[in-house]
């Protein structure tokens, strides 16, 4: 299938591709267990921050190694448009987080057991 | 050679600073690993021929959200 390549010269040699695809597993596993398992508010929103860095980095791997000798943009459409979103989501998450520790005096969110205030 | 090199580095820097992220107890280390772990993965994207997406990367994520970030831990801090 002949996709939209972007014929780009004097790139560098790359190492196989696996290499990346695991990292990115690595760095989602890891954004998991932090959104999981952590207690502070401010730690959680840093989980959901490595979990789209993930994403992107398998986006632009992807798309470096789909073509020989070329990349395909349009991964690379794809994460500015999720950086500039991630960025987006993080002002708003860290917004209510400020606004919650004002009322509760804590960041924990185990503490965060009432429903009204 | 010297490109292999540069580029499994950055791979194993992206996941160390993800593990000092994750696991560090002071919020202040947590959010300059992140930075850390912004700037590495912009050298990734960029040695990945994305120039574009790299300047992206490290001028949002490691410019703007961290600053927010930093923010965000002085307004909650425990005094």
């Amino acid at each position: 299938m002949h996709c939209h390549v972007t014929i780009w010269k004097g790139g560098l040699n790359l190492i196989p591709l696996s290499y990346y695809i695991v990292t990115a597993l690595i760095l989602y596993i890891l954004g998991m267990y932090c959104l999981a398992v952590k207690r502070n508010m401010i730690k959680l929103i840093i989980g959901i921050e490595i979990l789209t860095s993930a994403a992107n980095l398998n986006f632009i791997a992807l798309s470096a190694y789909g073509n020989p000798g070329g990349v395909d943009p349009l991964g690379h459409t794809f994460v500015i448009m999720s950086i500039v979103v991630g960025a987006c989501v993080v002002a708003v998450a860290l917004t209510i987080a400020v606004h919650a520790y004002k009322h509760y005096k804590t960041l924990d969110v185990r503490e965060l057991k009432r429903l009204r205030w | 050679m010297i490109e292999d090199i540069l580029q499994l580095g950055l791979l194993v820097a992206t996941c160390v600073f993800t593990v000092i992220t994750v696991e560090s107890k002071d919020l202040l280390h947590t959010v300059i690993a992140l930075a850390a772990m912004s700037v590495s993965l912009g050298a990734l994207f960029w040695l990945l021929n994305a120039p574009y997406v790299a300047v992206f990367q490290i001028l949002i994520y490691a410019g703007a959200v961290v600053v927010l970030f930093i923010a965000a831990v002085m307004l909650t801090r425990r005094k």
